[in-house]
Order: C-alpha cells, then structure tokens, then sequence
C-alpha cells in the first residue's frame, strides 16, 4: 500500500457521513414486515397442525369404530351363513317365534289360573 | 439521556427485537457506513439504497455474531458484500495492461491529497469508473490483496493490480484537476 492510499484510508476510514432519517424509516418497515411475515407464518403453520390432528383424530376414531363394527358383525353366525336379505326373514322369523312363545305362555298361565279357580 | 449499555447487552436486546436499541445501533455506525456506501454507489440514492439492505441483513444475522474481532468490522464486511452484490462488476474487463507504462504517484498528490476534505476526496473516487472505483476501494481502503479481490470478484490477480494501478493514475488526474478549479 502506497503513502497515496494510507492517506485515502486515514481520511475516509472514520468518516461519519449524513444520513437521512428516511434510511432508517424504511429499514423499521422492512424488519416491522418481516416481523408480521414470521407471526402470519406462526399462524398458518398452527392453523395447517390444527387441521392435520383433526383429520388423523378423525380417521382413527371412525376408522376405528368401522372396524369394530366389521368384528362384531362378523361374529353374528345368521350374518356368516346368510345372505343379507336372508338374514332379516331369519329377524323376522326370530321375532315372530318370540312372539308366538310370549302368546303361548299368557295362554297357558290364563289357563292355569282358571283351573285353579274352579 | 442514553443509558450505558455494553455492545453485548445492546447485541443481545436488538436479536430481541427491542426496535429502541436497533435504532441505537443503526446511529452508532450509520455514518461510517454510508462513507462506505458512497465510495462503491454510483450516485447518493444507490448508497442510500445499500445502507439500507446491508443494514436490514446485519439485523437478520446478528445472532450468527460470534463475539470474535470487532463488531464494527463484521457490520463493515456484511455493508461491503451488499455494495459488491449491488454494484454491476460487469465493468471490470479482464484486460491486463503492461502495467511498465504507469508511473508511480508522486509525493506532491499525496500532499495535495491530504489537504482535501473528507467530502472532496469521496467525491473523486465515486467519479471513477465501476471497475477501477471497486478494486481500488477493496485494496486501497479496505484492505484486501490482490489474491481476495480476484476470489472476490472472480477475476485474476492480474486484473485486479491493472486496475488498481489505472486507478491511481485517474485519481492523480482528477486531484490535479480539482487542484487547478480550487486555485
């Protein structure tokens, strides 16, 4: 480095020029928006972990019931014998037969407290 | 009134946020950074411009500061880079000239140099051609050598003494000539 450019250096090296107050207005509206950026991101990021643990809660919970659903219809022997329609006249026949016994027994209990009279 | 505050505390409340200490520190050093800014700017908005953005990245990095060397040297190196990335570097041919043909600078330059103000002499160097003005700045004021210019700038160390030698002669002239106008 010549004696030229140590004088150079000497006179520019702490040299405080002016600066507009409009330098630092616009450096606070760029950290102020960048600022307002990260809070919206923060936001949007807990917003986007909001809906994905609703959807995995969801798919688990009625996915999960399905699928017990799926066991305890498979357990149910007319089910694993039958065909669907056949299963409801099996119902049908089941609730009738009960029917006819529920008869069968006030009949036999009217006929029973009859005898008893006499 | 300013209350005391160490550079690490002032440090520690801008990462913080506290938008009252980045004012304090933009004030500390502003000024001796757009001294910085109007040596490698072509005009004073383009300096105001790189004042700016520097600033803005020495505010996103200060949590990467290590604490190691100056402070004022880490900022000066973050303003330095932004001015280089702003600055078109397209100016600097890759021409290397006999460097035989320039005569070193007279003792009578360096005189006149120093009687100079601070403003004349800035004036004078962001005069200079783009690719002399930054060489001459990274060398002359900065400090680098030859070898970081041309990693810097990505040109080789012969380019970069040619243009620096080229510059000097320039400033020579234009001393010579504000010499004359002020007489």
């Amino acid at each position: 480095m010549t004696q030229f450019d140590s004088t150079i250096r000497e006179k520019l090296e702490n040299f405080d020029s002016p600066v507009a107050d409009s330098v630092w207005q616009r450096i606070e509206m760029e950290l102020v928006e960048e600022n307002n950026n990260k809070v919206l991101g923060f936001y949007w990021m807990a917003g986007l972990l909001v809906i994905i643990g609703i959807t995995i809660g969801a798919f688990l919970y009625f996915g999960g019931n399905s699928e017990a659903q799926e066991i305890q219809t498979a357990s149910t022997p007319a089910e694993q014998v039958d065909e669907a329609d056949n299963n409801i006249i099996v119902t049908d026949s089941y609730i009738m037969t009960t029917k006819s016994i529920e008869t069968k027994d006030s009949s036999f209990i009217k006929n029973m407290k009859a005898l008893s009279k006499k | 009134m300013t209350e005391h505050i160490s550079e690490r505390q002032l440090i520690s409340k801008c990462i913080a946020g506290d938008r009252m200490h980045q004012k304090r520190l933009f004030d500390m050093y502003a000024g001796k950074m757009m001294t910085l800014c109007l040596r490698y700017g072509r005009d004073h908005l383009e300096a105001e411009d790189m004042l700016q953005e520097g600033f803005v990245k020495v505010f996103r990095s200060l949590n990467t500061y290590t604490f190691k060397g100056s402070f004022e040297g880490w900022i000066r190196k973050i303003i330095i880079n932004t001015a280089l990335n702003k600055v078109s570097k397209k100016y600097i041919s890759n021409e290397i000239n006999n460097l035989d043909n320039i005569e070193p600078i007279s003792a009578d330059y360096t005189e006149i140099l120093s009687m100079l103000s601070e403003k004349e002499i800035l004036k004078i160097i962001s005069d200079l051609p783009e690719g002399y003005k930054i060489v001459f700045n990274l060398y002359a004021v900065e400090g680098y050598s030859h070898k970081e210019i041309a990693d810097l700038l990505g040109i080789n160390e012969g380019t970069s003494r040619s243009q620096l030698a080229k510059a000097r002669k320039l400033l020579q002239n234009k001393i010579e000539a504000f010499k004359k106008v002020s007489l």
